[in-house]
């Protein structure tokens, strides 16, 4: 028998589990990437002083900003994706596990608002 | 035999398994004690003087060594599962399980190095 690909099997059992089966391994794959791109970055420090505070000036530009908020965003939501793998593991949750993800979502959702209310108080006090 | 190494395997996966979850709750931990740091300890704006006041203690280049390396290990163990989901050959799993260890190794190695440095420049 042909041996379905993972990708065809992903399509074919799009629902919200696979969905954030899915985002949680998108998630992570970005978050180690981002990683790796800022341990090799805090290795700047070996050439010294002024090339680091080069950096530190480097990353307050808008770009480095907009990817910060993405990674954190990303972030965010592997760690709610993880705690509900856990409850679903340490408590034998899989039946319910429909209701988590979408108690999840509702949190992601509520925390990206406090998020940007923090990160941009400008939008609420102009 | 067969039958052991079967289990001896299994174990294997459920050790890496209960690892991935143990990792990733103390990551959650030190996730929460890097944002307490980072919002209040940190003085701003951010500047080498400010980093430099925190990486000078030991405990905070011990505790972020710890941090990196819980990382590296629940990230690269991730990665690790994604490669292997379609079980792929015995050559394979082997490159990539000995790419992963070094590159591993030398990640929490210069992350050791780099915070050292800052403390001390």
């Amino acid at each position: 028998m042909r041996k379905v690909s993972t990708i065809s099997h992903y399509r074919m059992n799009l629902r919200l589990g696979m969905f954030s089966f899915m985002s949680h391994r998108i998630t992570g794959i970005l978050l180690l990437i981002a990683g790796l791109f800022i341990l090799i970055g805090l290795s700047v420090v070996m050439l010294g002083r002024t090339t680091f505070e080069e950096l530190i000036i480097l990353l307050q530009f808008p770009t480095f900003r907009v990817l910060a908020h993405i990674v954190s965003i990303a972030l965010y939501w592997h760690i709610l994706n993880g705690i509900k793998i856990l409850i679903i593991d340490l408590f034998r949750a899989g039946r319910i596990h429909k209701l988590l993800t979408l108690i999840m979502i509702v949190i992601f959702i509520l925390g990206i608002i406090f998020y940007f209310i923090y990160a941009y108080p400008g939008l609420v006090h102009p | 035999m067969l039958k052991i190494m079967i289990k001896m395997k299994h174990n294997r996966e459920r050790i890496h398994w209960v690892f991935q979850r143990i990792s990733g709750l103390q990551l959650l931990i030190c996730f929460g004690v890097h944002i307490w740091v980072f919002f209040f300890k940190l003085k701003r704006p951010i500047s080498l003087d400010g980093l430099q006041v925190i990486f000078s203690h030991p405990a905070w280049i011990v505790f972020y060594t710890i941090f990196i390396a819980l990382a590296i290990y629940h990230g690269f163990s991730g990665l690790w599962t994604v490669l292997t989901d379609e079980n792929p050959s015995k050559t394979y799993k082997k490159v990539w399980k000995i790419i992963l260890f070094v590159s591993g190794i030398l990640l929490i190695s210069i992350t050791l190095w780099n915070l050292i440095l800052l403390g001390a420049l």
